[in-house]
């Protein structure tokens, strides 16, 4: 009897000792959304994102409110994590970027600073 | 993608009964990787006419094909005479030897490190992202051949079966997934190992089995290419078993195992056009191996392959009225004399690809020697046809580099296809080489045809 469930049981112990060793040190992990966005901390090319949105029609009316207040050069890309952000590239330095923030503030719309994804 | 591989393998156990039949379930459980593989050829095979006359291949194209093959297949089979065997009996006692348990065990865990590998790999591999998945998924979003996309892709003259496979795996996923599709590919190493064991398993002893073919799948270029959504190792998979059918029906003269090979090489040739010289290679040393059986075994060998060969008209036919390159050789038959000097560097090229170490480990002189020892064993027969195999395929493998005078003499699978199409001969050398060595390590017990 042991020696014709011997085979099998070795069969059944290779294909779950190899799972088991994987996820003994745990699931696998993946990045949240959230970790797409990495505030800006240094002077260098810095983004300017004045929201996220899951539909591209969100963005794009969003895009053309921030177009409308005169904020130029604003555009709609992937963020790399499944949205779509509207977005001004290229401020050299956190401090024009912090004057850029309290403009957006003085017309009504939020943004925030942003390391680009490299 | 479950599902689409569940009715590849349903479909291609239809073909098994039209082919063969069953005499127990137990033998069809054996044959499950075998009939997956004559599923995935068959359908393949149909894909390709449908989109070749026009029919888009959407859901319901994918299924009513399968239930034609499928109720064809059944019905055929019945007038020849095959029959269901009686219901199965739960809890009978199945026995495995503690040798195939060993090298068993170490196969799956082979196959959960490569799910585990494939199934987050991304579209990196150059030709899969600049052609063949960009063609899956013209499938996928237009229905069919799109003529001005097809035209304007590279590898025009590239059969559609693997996109259309592809362009499958799309529908069930729900999108045209490119990461989730290397386990597409998976499923396919999968199937061949199954149906290699399945047909050997009963022929060849676990231990002249199990080593050759381990070893063909931990050479670093099965391990790093074979879930590569491209058309080679498919191409390669649907070779090796073609091959090893031929080499049995030499063997055991068994019908069902010639027109099951033509059925794998008509899907070959609809995989790539490399699948023509690989079919040629077959062809040509079985033709060597039974020149003593000229008269029975030529006339059935060359029906065969004209059938196999009938079943990519279609597809030429297209290549012709659409006007896309046919894909034969640069320098062309003629040219190959104005190229003289390409001949000894393109055999010398050949030769250390397929003795590569850093490629296939020792696949190779393990391959020779086991040609060598089959005939001081007496398996002259076998070891011929192995031994024509090898040598047609050095010498296809040296026409390739030698009739595309713009190929560099070199390895670089960027720059010559050499290592690409030599996997074919590795391939094969996993399902040959137990064959070889059967007669020395003696044969399995129960041999069944």
């Amino acid at each position: 009897m042991r020696r014709r469930f011997l085979p099998w049981a070795i069969l059944v112990i290779a294909a779950l000792a190899y799972p088991l060793a994987v996820l003994a040190t745990g699931a696998p992990r993946f990045p949240s959304r959230a970790e797409c966005v990495h505030a800006a901390t240094t002077d260098g090319s810095i983004d300017a994102v004045f929201g996220r949105f899951r539909a591209r029609a969100a963005a794009e009316a969003e895009l053309r409110h921030v177009l409308s207040l005169g904020f130029n050069g604003s555009e709609v890309e992937n963020d790399g994590c499944g949205l779509l952000k509207v977005v001004v590239h290229g401020i050299p330095t956190l401090a024009t970027g912090r004057a850029f923030l309290d403009e957006a503030a003085r017309a009504g719309v939020h943004a925030s600073l942003e390391q680009p994804p490299r | 993608m479950l599902c689409l591989n569940l009715w590849l393998l349903i479909v291609g156990v239809g073909v098994l009964f039209l082919l063969r039949g069953w005499r127990s379930w137990a033998e069809l459980g054996r044959l499950t990787g075998f009939a997956y593989m004559l599923g995935t050829a068959a359908m393949g095979v149909a894909w390709v006419w449908e989109l070749t006359i026009g029919i888009d291949l959407s859901l319901p194209t994918i299924f009513g094909t399968g239930v034609v093959l499928v109720v064809v297949s059944f019905v055929m089979g019945r007038r020849l005479g095959r029959r269901l065997p009686p219901k199965p009996r739960l809890w009978r006692k199945h026995s495995l030897s503690l040798t195939s348990a060993v090298f068993g065990a170490i196969a799956i865990v082979y196959f959960e490190a490569m799910f585990r590998a494939g199934r987050l790999t991304p579209l990196y591999e150059f030709d899969a992202w600049s052609f063949w998945v960009p063609k899956a998924k013209a499938i996928y979003y237009f229905g069919g051949l799109d003529h001005q996309f097809f035209h304007d892709l590279p590898g025009q003259s590239y059969p559609p079966l693997l996109p259309a496979l592809e362009a499958a795996a799309f529908h069930f996923m729900g999108s045209p997934d490119v990461v989730s599709l290397h386990l597409q590919f998976w499923f396919l190493l999968i199937g061949f190992v199954g149906a290699a064991i399945g047909l050997l398993h009963v022929r060849v002893p676990a231990v002249a089995l199990w080593p050759p073919l381990l070893l063909v799948l931990v050479t670093p270029f099965v391990i790093e290419r074979a879930l590569q959504p491209q058309a080679d190792f498919l191409l390669d998979e649907l070779f090796a078993l073609a091959a090893l059918l031929v080499g049995l029906w030499l063997l055991e003269r068994a019908g069902w195992q010639l027109v099951a090979a033509a059925v794998l090489l008509a899907g070959a040739m609809l995989t790539k056009r490399e699948g023509y010289l690989l079919a040629g290679i077959i062809i040509g040393a079985a033709l060597l191996a039974s020149l003593r059986e000229l008269r029975q075994r030529w006339p059935l060998l060359i029906l065969a392959s004209a059938a196999a060969v009938a079943a990519t008209i279609p597809w030429r036919v297209l290549l012709v009225v659409d006007d896309l390159r046919r894909g034969g050789p640069e320098a062309g038959g003629a040219g190959l004399l104005s190229h003289a000097d390409r001949a000894w560097p393109s055999l010398r090229l050949a030769l250390s690809t397929l003795f590569d170490f850093h490629l296939w480990l020792i696949v190779a002189p393990v391959a020779f020697a086991a040609v060598s020892l089959a005939f001081v064993a007496g398996e002259r027969l076998f070891a011929t046809y192995a031994l024509a195999l090898y040598t047609l395929g050095i010498i296809g493998f040296t026409w390739i580099t030698w009739s595309f005078p713009d190929l560099p003499i070199t390895k670089n699978p960027a720059l010559n296809p050499i290592a690409r199409v030599t996997a074919s001969m590795i391939l094969v050398s996993a399902v040959i080489v137990p064959m070889l060595l059967r007669e020395l390590v003696g044969r399995a017990q129960v041999v069944t045809v």
